[in-house]
């Protein structure tokens, strides 16, 4: 075992003379595990968007989350579950991703010479996923952890208070940027890498969507701090819909 | 300064013959940090455990650190702004110490193989190192925000309600083994690495490092799981009351 091992260290090959395909398996998954949060993230993005049509509007949306038509009132364990598999997805993106990282000096080194010597977007594209994943090992946990743990807290009342009074702005504000343009880049590198559309054409695509989507972000923000601001004197007390409307 | 950059790249020094000096002014911070964070967690779990003498003595603490002798009933901004500054090391050290993780399938099989063939239990404990940082990138932050953006909820009722009704407690139970298996590791290496406490021996003063080593995760492990047990105590007596705070009783 340990000399079939040995030989694959020196030689690069393994026994029968092949190359180990798992360096090309983890790619793979890293490429799934990335598209998932891609797609998860432009739907998630969208949804709590929708404070933007008003509280009755999230809070129906949350509710449908909660799968309130089969239980009633809706069950926040159900959003549990859903960060919690979203955290899992998340960590082992992370674990796939990092293997990408210039992690020596001599590597960052052959990195910056490679990026300045070549000019080519793209390259520079690498440090701009390496630097807002990096961002995202400690806020994208702060966030999944606490909507993990504390799923009943999610409405237009409750998360305005989270980002108002707990505080939680900066690091969405950081998150939101973050995500977005991680996202963004993610996939437009699968489509190159995988050859799915035109690279021209997936750019500009891309691009739209990217201020799009940091443009809702922004909005929504700004809409939950407001709710939060005027709300914080009755922090804690959850939202209640006006049945006579 | 591109043709000086290639030449470097290509011979590994620079364009006076000189290797770059960087490398190990990085090891350098690496150590510096890390020597830091190992310091303040001791420091730290000491303090949450006051808990364990009773809620007032931990009160007390907590209200120490928000200056309560210079600011009248303490000012818990001052606790955010020490947590930030932590937040800050704790993540340049990650920075800095993501440099030694076997980052490819080629660098892990290397690992793997070098560490069968040593048999050494030095080379095993890197990649406890490894483990317990990677799961601290995501559970040391989550931590971390709490305490920096709500300082105030700190105390023996606002930390009980946290452990246990917000749900904190599996999160603190993780991070509790991996810090202190991470802390006790690298003060042990870094003694290695620097030489520190060599005397005449090293043989022998390794054997003596190694048990203290043993010693001070065991240590802080039972001591971290007693007061985690305490808090979720107060939390579970404290629900009906969530978000209460605790008043000293005077005198």
């Amino acid at each position: 075992m340990l000399k079939d091992h040995l030989i694959e260290l020196l030689t690069k090959k393994d026994k029968n003379k092949k190359k180990s395909k798992i360096p090309a398996k983890l790619d793979l998954f890293q490429s799934i595990t990335g598209l998932i949060l891609v797609v998860f993230i432009m739907f998630h993005l969208i949804f709590e968007s929708s404070i933007l049509l008003g509280k009755d509007a999230m809070y129906t949306l949350t509710k449908a989350f909660e799968l309130s038509f089969i239980f009633e009132g809706g069950e926040p364990l159900v959003i549990s579950i859903l960060a919690f598999i979203v955290f899992v997805i998340f960590i082992v993106h992370a674990f796939l991703a990092m293997r990408k990282f210039p992690s020596s000096y001599r590597q960052y080194f052959s990195y910056t010479i490679h990026a300045k010597m070549l000019k080519h977007e793209d390259t520079n594209l690498w440090l701009l996923q390496i630097s807002t994943g990096f961002i995202m090992f400690f806020l994208g946990s702060v966030h999944l952890y606490t909507m993990m743990s504390q799923p009943e807290n999610i409405g237009p009342f409750a998360s305005a208070d989270r980002f108002y009074s707990d505080v939680a702005w900066p690091m969405y504000l950081m998150l939101l940027i973050s995500v977005v343009l991680h996202a963004s880049v993610g996939l437009y590198r699968l489509i190159v890498k995988w050859g799915w559309i035109d690279r021209k054409k997936s750019k500009i695509i891309i691009q739209i969507a990217t201020v799009f989507y940091l443009t809702i972000g922004l909005f929504s923000l700004v809409t939950y701090m407001k709710i939060g601001y005027e709300h914080q004197d009755e922090y804690g007390k959850r939202y209640v819909v006006d049945e006579k409307k | 300064m591109l043709e000086n950059d290639s030449i470097e790249l290509l011979t590994g020094k620079d364009s006076n013959k000189k290797k770059s000096r960087i490398p190990a002014r990085l090891d350098y911070w690496q150590s510096a940090t890390g020597l830091f964070l190992a310091i303040f967690m001791i420091a730290h779990m000491l303090f949450v455990s006051t808990i364990l003498i009773s809620k007032e003595a931990m009160y007390r603490v907590t209200k120490f650190f928000e200056l309560n002798f210079l600011f009248e009933g303490g000012n818990p901004w001052i606790v955010s702004v020490f947590v930030a500054i932590i937040f800050a090391i704790f993540v340049i050290h990650a920075l800095l110490a993501l440099r030694k993780f076997p980052i490819s399938y080629k660098q892990y099989k290397h690992y793997q193989i070098h560490a069968k063939l040593l048999k050494h239990r030095d080379s095993k404990m890197w990649m406890t190192q490894v483990k317990t940082g990677f799961i601290m990138f995501f559970l040391g932050s989550v931590h971390l925000y709490i305490m920096m953006t709500q300082p105030e909820s700190i105390g023996p009722y606002g930390s009980g309600d946290r452990v246990y009704s917000d749900l904190m407690w599996p999160l603190y139970l993780i991070l509790l083994l991996a810090v202190e298996v991470h802390a006790a590791i690298g003060l042990y290496r870094l003694s290695v690495k620097w030489g520190w406490f060599e005397g005449e021996d090293p043989k022998k003063s390794r054997i003596k490092l190694k048990k203290f080593k043993v010693g001070l995760s065991i240590f802080m492990i039972a001591l971290g799981l007693l007061t985690l047990m305490t808090y979720m105590k107060i939390g579970y007596e404290h629900q009906d009351e969530y978000g209460k705070r605790y008043i000293m009783e005077s005198k």
